[in-house]
């Protein structure tokens, strides 16, 4: 039942399922996708202007399906006042494929950052459409003290899918530091076509070796939870996240910071 | 700055709790009016201190600002010290906020031999008048004796003859020894986080996002409700071991059923109206068990097992009228993560409940887990749930409450369910959620209040529909409280909707009112006026004689009025006093006339 429905959204139409914008990491997942919060790797895949230097691998069964594996990668790299990324995302289903690769550069200057990302994705429905198409995304980003604020707008290029448009996404995020060992976050994201989705999340430090996440979002409501082991330069989170009709999504994530 | 930040924390706590019962009454979508069990314990203990030296432990618990390891100090230190004044309670290591909260409830004096309390109640409804009978009272007797409790409580609603229509009894006898508590005749159990036996009053849901949902009970209490229904009669025990703490129960009693012309019951009569006095009490009920707690400092496991058999069977057939039932819990709270939980067993069906309790005072959280399997029984239970019929839900709640700043809270909840099993008429399993915040604001003599709460669900609106509805209500409030003198002045401006998405039909209301609260040595005067213009239900909480938690229920066009007067004549008798009425509508004023005596 469960597959069908998933299979069914898939293929309903044709693009509805194109770019959708799926937490790529444990961390995302544990935080619906906000990413100031506990800033990783793969936070440049939603903000770009985010900067985190280190390696980030992931996986999940979306909805724990065995039969919709998602794997993530991504690293980037500071070097003076700008930071470098790249990443991957793949799912992989044998009737369905989604390729997202992504290079992402930013700047910061004083407590704003600006960044934009390139991104090339390739969709493969078996028996009825292989295609690809290149995407930009752009990422604005201020941090002052405990408060930092970051916008970004996915497909700022209006690119379009077998001539259909793909979705543009606005991100908003704001995230306070309200102790020294708890962070709150709040985020709006607006998608082509939906309505606005209210993001809460909450970070807190218990120990140095472990943080707990946790995270609901209206429209569609989903909460998220997750805890972050810090092994020195390592970090290993696992998350989980509901669904209203589907099982939870499982993820894990390895964090690796230089 | 610290410990004012912990004086209005503590502050809000107290005020909330008075005020949540409130939010609660909004929250419940049936539209009786009850009291629950915390808020007769709050007015309870104002009324009469606790005693330090000789208060069991369960009832410490149920003290709002009193912190597990506070209690852990006072168990402790009053095995080899008795607690004379404060300043004891600075020795044991409580701190300057919590003892300023105390000190009007507690007492450190041994309480007399011999005491008698009464509270006698009528009500009239004029709405009513047409029944015969048409006078609702209400009687509770208690004396002390020692150690002991002998309780006597009737009430007769309007409409039933019988002015013993309803009645409790018991006897209490309580020791600080081997037996902790007997208690014969009626009585209410209360185990783990509720899901076999629960008080049927206390609500899962409110503006104290991270601490109502966790169910703290004293397991055996006298029952004293005015619910007319699931109090339990016969027998029950608390006896200490050590750290074990063993509760055997024993219970024959009557309820009153629905039945089909097979005698099979369809359902309960929960209302507590009984015309037909062919329809009361005609299901017999015999429970029997035992619970057993094993407690120590920062946790405790609790095996608890009851036999349940009904004289009837059930139209259901997946109920059954013979069962047993079994249910572990527990409660760790180790470097300030409290996890609670209970999970329970029987008739082949699951059912638990599993939370979480973490963050600092500034932020803290709760995540609770809940899993009811379909047919569940739940006679008795009363775990945190979306609905009073707990079964056949999953859901998943997270609460939040943040200290941003000095004097400023904010306190939200989260809670996504879903139903997976039909339920009803229903065609398919549906989902819900609720989304609540609540944001307050404290000044000198002012206080702030915005709340904002939001219910979305899929229902079927009648039995023949094709189509599943979204239908959501939203309320948006904001209350304002002013202290001046001896008065206390309460603005309240209400709006709210509901909505069903697939039909675009869109219902709204208005509702304001203006409440003031006078308050000088032996006289209470409140009075309020409400003005409302909606086309949906509003629930709106007020004021009553104690013992009564009573929300109105306002839709239309109309203006409502209440006045409350508490006085006291003489040093242990208050006369209390209530009259209400909606303005430009006939036969709907109701009045209220209550007497407490304390000897």
């Amino acid at each position: 039942m469960k597959l069908f429905i998933i299979i069914f959204l898939l293929f309903c139409t044709s693009l509805s399922a194109i770019d959708l914008h799926l937490p790529i990491s444990a961390v995302q997942n544990a935080t619906s996708g906000l990413v100031l919060i506990y800033p990783s790797p793969s936070a440049a895949s939603s903000n770009p202007a985010c900067s985190f230097t280190g390696i980030e691998t992931s996986a999940t069964y979306l909805f724990s399906l065995e039969d919709l594996p998602f794997y993530n990668f991504n690293v980037q790299y500071g070097y003076h006042n700008f930071g470098f990324s790249i990443g991957s995302s793949f799912l992989a289903h044998p009737l369905y494929k989604e390729n997202n690769s992504m290079f992402s550069l930013n700047y910061t200057y004083y407590k704003f950052s600006i960044g934009s990302s390139i991104r090339y994705l390739h969709n493969m429905v078996k028996g009825y459409h292989e295609d690809s198409v290149i995407l930009a995304d752009l990422g604005l980003l201020w941090q002052n003290g405990n408060i930092s604020t970051g916008l970004s707008v996915c497909n700022v290029t209006h690119s379009r899918f077998l001539e259909e448009q793909l979705p543009i996404v606005y991100i908003w995020e704001s995230c306070f530091s309200i102790t020294n060992k708890s962070s709150l976050s709040l985020g709006l994201e607006k998608e082509t076509d939906f309505d606005f989705a209210f993001k809460i999340a909450c970070r807190y430090d218990v120990h140095k070796v472990l943080s707990i996440l946790s995270s609901y979002q209206y429209e569609p409501d989903r909460i998220g939870v997750g805890a972050i082991f810090n092994l020195k330069d390592f970090s290993i989170c696992y998350s989980v996240r509901t669904h209203q009709y589907l099982s939870l999504n499982h993820y894990i994530s390895l964090i690796y910071a230089f | 700055m610290r410990s004012k930040i912990l004086l209005i924390f503590s502050l809000f706590i107290v005020f909330l709790l008075a005020e949540d019962f409130e939010e609660n009454i909004f929250s419940v979508d049936d539209e009786t009016s009850h009291s629950t069990e915390l808020s007769n314990f709050l007015q309870n203990i104002k009324r009469e201190p606790i005693n330090l030296n000789t208060v069991d432990e369960n009832e410490l618990i149920l003290i709002p600002w009193l912190s597990e390891k506070d209690i852990h100090k006072i168990i402790l230190y009053r095995k080899s010290h008795k607690i004379i004044n404060l300043e004891d309670l600075h020795k044991i290591g409580l701190n300057a906020v919590t003892i300023n909260e105390l000190k009007e409830c507690i007492t450190f004096q041994t309480t007399p031999n011999f005491k008698l309390k009464q509270r006698s109640r009528f009500e009239y409804q004029q709405a009513k008048q047409y029944l015969p009978y048409s006078l609702n009272y209400f009687q509770k007797t208690i004396l002390t004796f020692n150690n002991f409790n002998l309780g006597f409580i009737c009430q007769k609603d309007e409409g039933e003859k019988n002015p013993l229509d309803f009645y409790s009894y018991f006897l209490e006898y309580t020791q600080e020894n081997f037996l902790k508590k007997l208690l014969l005749g009626k009585y209410r159990l209360a185990l783990g986080q509720g899901i076999l036996f629960a008080p049927k009053l206390g609500t899962s849901k409110s503006g104290a996002a991270t601490s109502v949902p966790i169910k703290k009970f004293n397991p055996i209490k006298p029952y004293t409700s005015s619910y007319e229904i699931w109090s339990l009669e016969g027998a029950a025990a608390n006896i200490q071991l050590s750290a074990l703490n063993i509760i055997p129960f024993y219970s024959n009693t009557t309820l009153s059923a629905n039945l089909d012309t097979l005698s099979f019951i369809t359902s309960f009569n929960e209302s507590g109206l009984h015309f037909d006095e062919d329809k009361k009490n005609n299901v017999k009920e015999i429970i029997y068990g035992i619970a057993t707690k094993y407690s120590q400092v920062d946790h405790s496991f609790g095996i608890n097992y009851a036999k349940i058999n009904f004289d009837h069977n059930f139209e259901n057939p997946a109920r059954k009228s013979d069962y047993s039932a079994i249910s572990a819990d527990f409660i760790i709270n180790k470097s300030g993560f409290p996890a609670f939980g209970e999970i329970a067993y029987t008739q082949k069906k699951m059912s638990g409940v599993l939370g979480c309790k973490f963050g600092e005072n500034e932020l803290r959280h709760l995540l609770l887990l809940r899993y009811y399997q379909k047919d569940f029984p739940t006679w008795h239970g009363n775990p945190f749930s979306s609905q009073s019929r707990f079964d056949n839900e999953v859901g998943l709640y997270y609460g939040m409450t943040i200290i941003p700043f000095e004097r400023t809270k904010i306190n939200c909840y989260f809670d996504i369910w879903s139903f997976p099993q039909t339920r009803y008429f229903e065609k398919m399993p549906t989902v819900g959620s609720e989304q609540f915040i609540q944001l307050e604001r404290k000044f000198d003599t002012n206080s702030l209040r915005f709340t904002i709460q939001h219910k979305n669900k899929e229902k079927y609106i009648s039995l023949n529909e094709a189509k599943i509805r979204d239908y959501e209500r939203t309320t948006i409030r904001a209350d304002w409280w002013q202290n001046i003198n001896n008065f206390r002045f309460k603005t309240r401006c209400e709006f709210l909707s509901e909505y069903l998405a697939d039909d675009n039909i869109h219902k709204s209301g208005i509702l304001a009112y203006e409440e003031i609260k006078w308050r000088i040595e032996k006289l209470t005067l409140i009075g309020q006026v409400t003005v409302y213009h909606s086309d949906v239900l509003h629930y709106m909480y007020e004021h009553n004689v104690d013992g009564i938690m009573q929300n109105s229920i306002l839709k239309g066009d109309g203006i409502y009025s209440y006045f409350v007067l508490k006085y006291n004549i003489l040093q242990n008798i208050e006369l209390q006093f209530k009259v209400s009425d909606h303005w430009y509508t006939k036969d709907r004023m109701r009045v209220y006339l209550q007497v407490i005596s304390s000897f």
